[in-house]
């Protein structure tokens, strides 16, 4: 069985959170919201009768709970966890309840964007719980703006003597730098907000549409947050409480409720997709390579999404055209995931992090067979080349040898014997008293024309001379001549390239060889034609027809042979009683 | 036996082969040729022949570099060069269509003969001198295969079997006494016989003995 595995920058992340985990955060949220309550109803503060800070304590563990599902629905992803922790800090400004203690009271009161900040994360992180490049150094940003800011206002900031407690972080009284880090704290968060709200834009402009799906319901929620962070902003610049009251009021508990919703029900949409694989298993049904890419990626509905496969030659990966491709480094918005086979990787999907693991994983799955059939099929190819590429370079190589073998016989052993036939020739001269030895001489004489006759048919049966010196034409004309029946030749006069003149010239001889062993032919014909790059031959019989090129013997099945070395085709047509037709086509390139 | 000239006929012999050279030589200045100088390459025998403008140069046609038709190409550039040195080009195989080529650059005074032809001496010597003498030599197996050829129904089988002796005759480059000869015909029978082969073949005669060989053989070709 298929074992797909989302392998990214969070090895082993993928685990499910624990029960140990799970049980944590509620009894934390419970403790925390117990917490909370102890805190407003011990509170000495006047304004904590209208009852919103109930509400937004709701909404707060709601958020946690939210958080708890996403965790859930996607392990390996941190924008669960981030959206607990939401959760959490929001409840920081809980601690300004505390008026009594002016420690609790600060750190409460300093932190009471805890919130905010926190979700600046998560909505930078959102969908695929990453951060990289500029939105990590956006949330560093943000981080460092808050956490450095709001503490060092501290230092500074002497509270109203009116107050009835005192500041206890302060080490040097300085009203006028306290209130320009105010001001520097309120243009910081306006800037960090612009560039946060432009990042998810941007993110959204150039996402997939996987990634999208997933940040749609988030768009839909986010204005209204907008208004209540502007208004909230607003508020704190100006002083007005109308406003303060306002960015606390109902729109915000609205938005503190649908906030977390959207982002829950935008992780999940991938998850809703389920049914494209049931399209893709239809799909793959005898896809190619090429296919089952662009099948993949719309099963996932991630057009970026691209197959490599581990290089035939063991190092990198290859795409379905055999063109290099680089794994994405952890960093990238990129995820991979493996498509393992019995005993190796098969493939890798590089995708969009964006996109469902669990729906990869199926897609996978669905594809592990496909790819792996089109794994084979692509190995035979290539040996199937090899063994071409091979095949050609053995027939090249043995015309070669009969090349060198005629040449051998006609510049060796046929010189010799006609240099024995001269010196043969004296001693007859000078055995002109001995009438036997004359006799003796006279028949070694004709033996030895004999023997060179018999030498002179065996070379050109090696390989005619005809071929090199003249090309196809003179030496189908030679070979012509020399037969039993009529043979009319029709071969245009040019050269082609060694192997193709060879090939051909032997197609030529193998099919008038087979003439006169099968066909009972009168006449035959031999026809060659130069046409848009290939060499077209013909050779046709009157014979009685016939042949079956399934059975028709080795002569048959060599024809095909030679011409398939050279890349080309052979067919023979043979109807009873009508003649045979060998046709030979052979690429001149 | 080079007849009664006073002065024995030159030659010049071009072959790659230093043994075949040899016995050549041998064999030619035993029946009291003049050997004026041998080569191992076409370029070789064309300088010999610039040189020594012998009565006859004898080419192998395939020589160095390439072992092609070196040869035949010395053998047309001689040809055309010198009229007065006739060639007689050694071939190890019958190619039909170099001793056509051959005869096409000038019918006169050139012949095509197999290698192994040299061992029967007498014809060699004969190709020799008849070459010399200006007529034309084509190899009997040259002709035999081109007469032997399969061909469909035509003219040349109207002829009768004397015709068609007379016909291979004319075809090796034969002379009319030669034929009447080797046949035993009268002279007149002979010519005889081939106006009506030339008539039944549909060729118009050819007088003269090289261009009657090649309009032969050509025929016979295209058959």
């Amino acid at each position: 069985m298929a074992t797909a595995a989302a392998a990214g920058s969070t090895p082993g992340a993928a685990s499910r959170p624990g029960r140990v985990a799970t049980a944590g955060v509620v009894a934390a949220g419970i403790l925390v919201g117990a917490i909370c309550l102890a805190l407003v109803a011990t509170s000495t503060n006047s304004d904590n009768g209208d009852g919103h800070w109930f509400v937004q304590l709701a909404a707060n563990l709601f958020t946690i709970g939210v958080g708890l599902v996403m965790w859930h629905a996607r392990p390996g992803n941190r924008v669960g966890p981030l959206v607990i922790l939401t959760g959490f800090a929001s409840t920081v400004v809980f601690l300004s309840w505390a008026g009594g203690n002016a420690i609790a009271w600060t750190i409460g009161d300093m932190w009471n964007l805890l919130g905010f900040v926190v979700l600046a994360n998560v909505y930078l992180a959102f969908p695929d719980g990453r951060t990289s490049g500029w939105s990590r150094r956006l949330v560093i940003a943000v981080y460092a703006w808050f956490f450095v800011l709001s503490v060092s206002r501290r230092l500074v900031d002497p509270y109203p003597p009116s107050w009835p407690i005192r500041n206890p972080l302060l080490i040097w009284p300085n009203e006028r730098l306290a209130d320009a880090l105010g001001v520097i704290a309120n243009v910081g968060a306006l800037v960090l907000t612009i560039l946060v709200v432009g990042t998810v834009l941007d993110r959204w402009r150039r996402g997939s549409p996987v990634a999208r799906r997933a940040l749609a319901p988030v768009f839909w929620v986010s204005p209204i947050t907008l208004v209540v962070v502007g208004t909230f902003f607003v508020a704190k610049v100006t002083g007005s409480d109308t406003l303060f009251a306002l960015s606390t009021g109902p729109l915000a508990q609205l938005s503190n409720f649908l906030l977390p919703i959207a982002f829950l029900v935008g992780l999940l949409q991938t998850r809703l997709e389920r049914g494209s694989i049931a399209d893709l298993v239809r799909d793959l049904d005898g896809v190619k390579t090429g296919d089952l890419e662009a099948a993949l990626a719309r099963a996932v509905h991630d057009p970026t999404l691209r197959l490599a496969f581990p290089s035939p030659d063991g190092g990198g990966y290859v795409n379905a055209a055999g063109g290099p491709v680089e794994l994405p480094l952890g960093n990238d918005r990129r995820d991979i995931t493996r498509i393992e086979g019995a005993d190796r990787t098969i493939a890798i999907l590089i995708h969009d992090p964006a996109v469902d693991p669990g729906l990869v994983e199926s897609a996978a799955a669905a594809s592990r067979l496909a790819l792996e059939n089109e794994r084979l099929a692509a190995e035979l190819r290539a040996q199937l080349e090899e063994v071409r590429a091979s095949r050609t370079r053995i027939v090249e190589a043995t015309d070669e040898e009969r090349r060198r073998i005629e040449r051998d016989l006609h510049d060796g052993a046929q010189q010799r014997l006609v240099a024995l036939g001269f010196t043969l020739r004296r001693a007859n001269r000078r055995a002109d008293a001995d009438p036997e030895l004359v006799q003796l001489l006279d028949d070694a004489n004709r033996e030895l024309e004999d023997g060179l006759r018999e030498l002179r048919a065996l070379a050109r049966g090696i390989h005619p001379t005809a071929l090199t010196d003249g090309g196809l034409a003179p030496a189908v004309r030679e070979l012509a001549d020399r037969f039993p029946i009529p043979v009319e030749v029709d071969v245009e006069d040019r050269r082609f390239a060694t192997p193709i003149e060879t090939t051909a010239y032997f197609i030529v001889a193998e099919a008038l060889t087979n003439v006169l062993r099968h066909a009972e032919a009168t006449s035959a014909s031999v026809r060659g034609r130069f046409v848009g790059g290939t060499l077209d031959l013909e050779i046709a019989d009157d014979g009685r027809g016939g042949a079956d090129d399934g059975a028709g013997g080795t002569g048959v099945r060599g024809l095909a042979d030679r011409a398939q070395a050279v890349g080309g085709t052979l067919s023979i047509e043979s109807p009873p009683g009508g003649g045979t037709t060998v046709r030979a086509r052979l690429p001149l390139a | 036996m080079t007849g009664s000239d006073a002065r024995p006929l030159r030659v010049v012999l071009a072959d790659d082969s230093v043994l075949f050279r040899s016995g050549l030589a041998h064999l030619l200045v035993d029946e009291g040729f003049e050997v004026v100088g041998e080569a191992g390459d076409a370029a070789g025998a064309l300088e010999l022949v610039d040189r020594e403008r012998p009565d006859v140069a004898l080419l192998d046609i395939r020589m160095p570099p390439d072992h092609r038709t070196e040869g035949l190409e010395a053998a047309i550039a001689i040809r055309d060069r010198h009229p007065s040195t006739a060639v007689l080009l050694l071939s190890a195989h019958v190619e039909t269509r170099h001793a056509i080529r051959l005869l096409r650059a000038d019918a006169a005074g050139v012949g095509y003969l197999l290698k192994d032809r040299v061992m029967r001496e007498a014809d060699l010597l004969d190709a020799i001198r008849r070459v010399a003498s200006g007529g034309s030599v084509i190899d009997p197996e040259v002709v035999g295969e081109l007469l032997g050829r399969a061909r469909p129904h035509g003219p040349l089988d109207e002829l009768t079997p004397r015709e068609w002796d007379v016909l291979a005759l004319m075809a090796e480059g034969r002379s009319n006494n030669a034929i009447a000869e080797r046949l035993v015909l009268e002279l007149k029978t002979v010519e005889g016989h081939i106006r009506t082969i030339f008539s039944k073949l549909g060729l118009e005669p050819e007088p003269s003995g090289h261009r009657r060989v090649l309009a032969v053989l050509t025929y016979l070709r295209s058959q």
